[in-house]
């Protein structure tokens, strides 16, 4: 009877213990979102006020400004997250394109020396950016391909590769090779049972994979800053030098970041089923 | 035998861009680190054979970037790793709402740095940040965080919010794996709860804590983007990590060749942990406990 | 509709277990199974002829053409996997049409196959469903719908009753032969089941390690097996053996062991010179062996029962001779106690004599 007694007691400080602790972690995602809807004057109250009247000034001014002595006008932001949206995209849609045609041959085919291949290709995802940053720039330079889309999708393409490809083989992996067999004893060629029997199959995981990558290239900067230049500039970018200017906006500030991490925020939610297969680079894998 | 071609034509592609995009860059900074070069002068580069390079070992604030490097490493995997495992701990059991929970928990993980980096400054802030105001309800006034001593604790806090999640969801799942019939065994034979964790989950957790140990290291070495944002080195140079360094050497200084050795001799420490790291991965026991399904 | 012939096939390469100078011929209209234990290489072989597999050495005609370069597409055969390997994304009908899908055949044309293939083999009420809604036999039977309604040339089995339970086992069997006859089809079948193989097929092929060993008829292979690794594994229970030696005293030939000492002299002319290599081994199977409970003149054996064990119709019985087992298999109404004391007999035209190197002399 006691140890039953201590034993809920335990449960429920085990769960006040949880509550606690997602609330104290979630605390600054939670102060971002709640200082974008302050005004600028109750952002710097101190102490800091935690009940306020919500105000969308913020966002509204991140697409339009209105500056003292200028005359108001769209912001430059759209085009950013343009920029964003549109190098995100391009360059997953062509890695997975890409990543999967090889990670399937990966997954199907005896490739002299597949074991090395796969360490490279590995390898490329783990070394650090720094180290390539600075003969790109001259590759780039030497180019014309400084502030151009096609110089920065072709990066990410390079960036986002290794885990595509990884993680897209270890979903191939999973779908029995019968299944290629039973559709070209059917008739199929090779690329038809592909295309009819593995690939429904696989998806989900395929999806998985794009989501991860999209997340990824979304969130890159040290390529696009070096890379980049106004026209192609992406949002981090943007977030990155409106901290250098003076007077540092922080409503406008917070305001972007939130429109910028919510699609992140959801697409996790999505994820959740990948998420530990996804952070370890398809090594380990959940359930 | 048309296969043969095929399975070539699928891989090649992807192998091509890798080529060019790293492989061929790779070589050049290679080359690049033997030249006295940079892109601001407008002279042709000179031959200096390993002068860079010696000229980096001999620097001492290139060893400062080290130890600063190794400080932060010494900070923030630790705590990483014991918060994780605690957490991880107070998660392992099945309640409701536990998914929920971990997916909370793993937005941090998947925010991008700079954004991070750039809202903690607010928070950091000695005047307004909501920090500052927290820590002088529990006593402590006038917190300055930008300043030498506390600059690099304080970017392995956000370091240490972004990825404790990573190590909790590591952990968590090796913890999962351990199959309950082996601690009903050990309670059997009057095993307390130390005695089990030592014989019973330690072994089949701790490949999964060196994967999770060694990712952290090599991607902390990394760090980039948090303190570019948040401290851009400073002040002066108490958070000038490596890489960092390497920045400020191709980009601000302009010291092309020189970066490039350092980013070399950066890359070689790295590939050296990744080694390991796949080495670890693919010995035999490890893979079988890493690669299996695991619950969580 | 064709023969199949292998020449000379071989593969040894690529992880699977290999194949050596495999040579086989397959009539037309033939059933034909490939009988092994696992490992042997029946499915090795089953996939090179489905083009599955590039084999290193031999070649692979169906019909008359030389297949070796041709794709499994080109090759127009159909193969019913282990697995049944089912595209789990695909209904019933789905699966049933894909090899009608793969060769661009028109609408209508697929929709009245399919019902036909459905009808023939009782799964219409299932052209909805996914597979995963479906029973293991209910999955065969679609698997091997899809095999059949192309009518290719050959249709290649492995293991397709496995993963059934017993008594499925048992119905498909028939319902296979049945399906057969009936389509007129050559039919290669692997099984490391013995009466799969018996009752089924028109010849047998047993294959040890990567090699055919005999091949023939169910009956041959019953009757006559050519060696030791045939009469062993087909049979159950096992052939009994007894190993022994040739002696000759005054004309008359003896077949000497520990146990028994039996007189061949009408067969001494064709074992001499095989005894004069090694020794010999007497196979007598458990059904060809009768249970006397008197001492009878033309004894073989005598030894006392030591555990029965009832088979229903049947009933094995060991028999404890000197230090061995000797199984004896008997109508199930025969009631014996463990203990007594029994006389073993045989009619000489049932046994076998295999040289210690394995070879078969007599039937």
């Amino acid at each position: 009877m006691g140890s039953k007694r201590r034993g809920k007691t335990i449960k429920y400080v085990k769960y006040l213990l949880i509550a606690v602790l997602t609330a104290v972690w979630l605390f600054p995602v939670y102060w971002l979102v709640v200082t974008s809807l302050k005004t600028r004057l109750e952002m710097f109250a101190i102490p800091p006020k935690w009940i306020f009247q919500p105000t969308l000034d913020n966002f509204i001014g991140v697409f339009y400004e209105r500056r003292y002595g200028l005359t108001p006008g769209p912001t430059d932001f759209p085009r950013f997250l343009l920029n964003s949206f549109f190098i995100s995209l391009s360059s997953i849609a062509l890695v997975i394109l890409v990543g999967m045609l090889a990670s399937y041959s990966f997954s199907r085919f005896n490739v002299k020396g597949k074991d090395t291949w796969l360490f490279f290709i590995l390898s490329t995802r783990m070394l650090p950016p720094i180290a390539v940053i600075i003969p790109i720039y001259l590759m780039y330079q030497r180019l014309g391909l400084l502030n151009t889309y096609v110089g920065l999708i072709a990066l990410y393409m390079m960036f986002n590769m290794a885990f595509a490809v990884w993680m897209m083989k270890g979903f191939f992996d999973e779908i029995p090779r019968e299944l290629d067999e039973a559709a070209m004893v059917d008739g199929y060629s090779r690329i038809g049972a592909f295309r009819k029997a593995v690939l429904p199959q696989a998806l989900t995981g395929i999806a998985a994979t794009a989501v991860f990558c999209l997340i990824m290239a979304w969130n890159e900067f040290l390529f696009a800053y070096i890379l980049s230049g106004f026209d192609t500039r992406t949002v981090p970018v943007a977030l990155a030098r409106i901290r250098g200017e003076s007077g540092v906006e922080w409503g406008t500030i917070t305001a972007t970041e939130v429109l910028y991490i919510a699609p992140v925020i959801i697409f996790t939610f999505f994820l959740q089923k990948y998420l530990l297969r996804g952070i370890t680079f398809g090594t380990v894998k959940g359930k | 035998m048309r296969e043969r071609t095929l399975k070539w034509a699928m891989i090649a592609p992807a192998i091509l861009i890798l080529l060019i995009l790293v492989i061929y860059p790779l070589m050049w900074s290679v080359g690049l680190t033997f030249f006295d070069y940079s892109i601001m002068l407008k002279r042709a580069p000179l031959f200096i054979g390993v002068e860079n390079y010696i000229d980096i070992l001999n620097d001492p604030s290139i060893w400062d970037n080290f130890i600063l490097t190794a400080y932060f490493l010494a900070i923030a995997l630790p705590i990483e790793f014991l918060l994780g495992f605690g957490i991880a701990l107070l998660l392992y059991e099945e309640f409701r709402g536990r998914r929920m929970v971990l997916t909370l928990l793993l937005i941090p993980m998947m925010l991008a740095p700079i954004a991070v980096g750039v809202f903690y400054r607010f928070i950091f802030d000695s005047t307004f940040g909501v920090l500052t105001y927290l820590l002088s309800i529990v006593g402590i006034r006038g917190f300055e965080w930008y300043t030498a001593q506390w600059v690099i604790p304080s970017v392995a806090l956000v370091d240490v919010w972004m990825w404790t999640p990573f190590m909790v969801l590591i952990l968590l799942a090796g913890l999962t794996a351990v199959p309950r019939y082996l601690y009903e065994a050990a309670s059997i034979d009057r095993a307390g709860w130390m005695m089990k964790f030592r014989y019973v989950t330690f072994p089949i957790v701790k490949p999964l804590i060196g994967v999770a140990v060694l990712f952290r290291t090599m991607d902390i070495m990394k760090v980039f983007d948090t303190v570019f944002i948040l401290t851009s080195g400073g002040p002066g140079s108490s958070s000038e990590l490596i890489s960092f360094r390497v920045y400020r050497e191709a980009f601000q200084y302009f010291h092309t060749g020189r970066a490039a050795a350092l980013s070399m001799i950066f890359l070689v420490m790295i590939i050296v942990l990744t080694n390991i790291y796949l080495r670890f991965l693919t010995r035999r026991p490890a893979e079988a406990a890493v690669t299996r399904e695991l619950e969580v | 509709m064709a023969g199949v012939r292998l020449k000379s096939l071989s593969k040894k390469a690529g992880g699977l277990c290999p194949v050596f100078d495999l040579n086989l011929e397959v009539a037309d209209k033939e059933f034909v199974t490939l009988l092994a234990p696992s490992g042997s290489g029946k499915t090795t072989t089953l996939r090179m002829i489905a083009g599955l597999e590039v084999p290193d050495e031999g070649e692979i005609y169906i019909g008359d053409e030389l297949v070796n370069d041709l794709t499994p597409a080109e090759r127009d055969t159909a193969m019913v996997f282990q697995t049944y390997a089912l595209y789990p994304h695909l209904t019933v009908r789905g699966n049933l049409a894909s090899p009608l899908r793969a060769r661009k055949t028109p609408q209508n044309e697929m929709d009245s196959r399919v019902k036909d293939v459905a009808d023939i083999l009782g799964i219409a009420q299932l052209l909805e469903k996914y597979p995963t809604q479906l029973s293991g036999g209910e999955m065969q039977r679609v698997a091997i719908g899809r095999a059949i309604i192309r009518r290719p040339r050959v249709y290649l089995l492995d293991e397709p009753l496995t993963n059934l339970d017993a008594k499925l086992r048992v119905h498909m069997r028939a319902e296979l032969k049945r399906l057969q006859k009936e389509l007129g089809q050559t039919m290669i079948y692997a099984t490391h089941d013995e009466l799969e193989a018996l009752s089924m097929s028109d010849r047998i092929a047993v294959m040890r390690n990567g090699r055919v060993v005999q091949y023939g008829t169910s009956k041959e292979i019953f009757e006559h097996p050519e060696n030791l690794s045939v009469a062993t594994f087909v049979g159950t229970p096992t052939m009994n053996l007894f190993e022994c030696m040739l002696s000759e005293k005054a004309g008359q030939a003896y077949l000497e062991s520990k146990l028994f000492k039996l007189s061949i002299t009408e067969l001494a002319e064709r074992i001499r010179d095989k005894a004069a290599e090694s020794g010999l081994i007497l196979g007598i199977r458990p059904s060809d062996l009768e249970i006397h409970t008197q001492e009878t003149r033309e004894g073989f054996v005598q030894g006392e029962i030591y555990v029965l064990e009832p088979m229903g119709a049947a009933l094995v019985i060991d028999v404890k001779v000197g230090e061995e087992l000797v199984k004896v298999k008997v109508p199930g109404s025969l009631s014996l106690e463990p203990g007594t004391k029994v006389w073993l007999t045989f009619d000489k035209a049932r046994m076998h004599i295999f040289s210690k190197k394995t070879k078969e002399t007599i039937v």
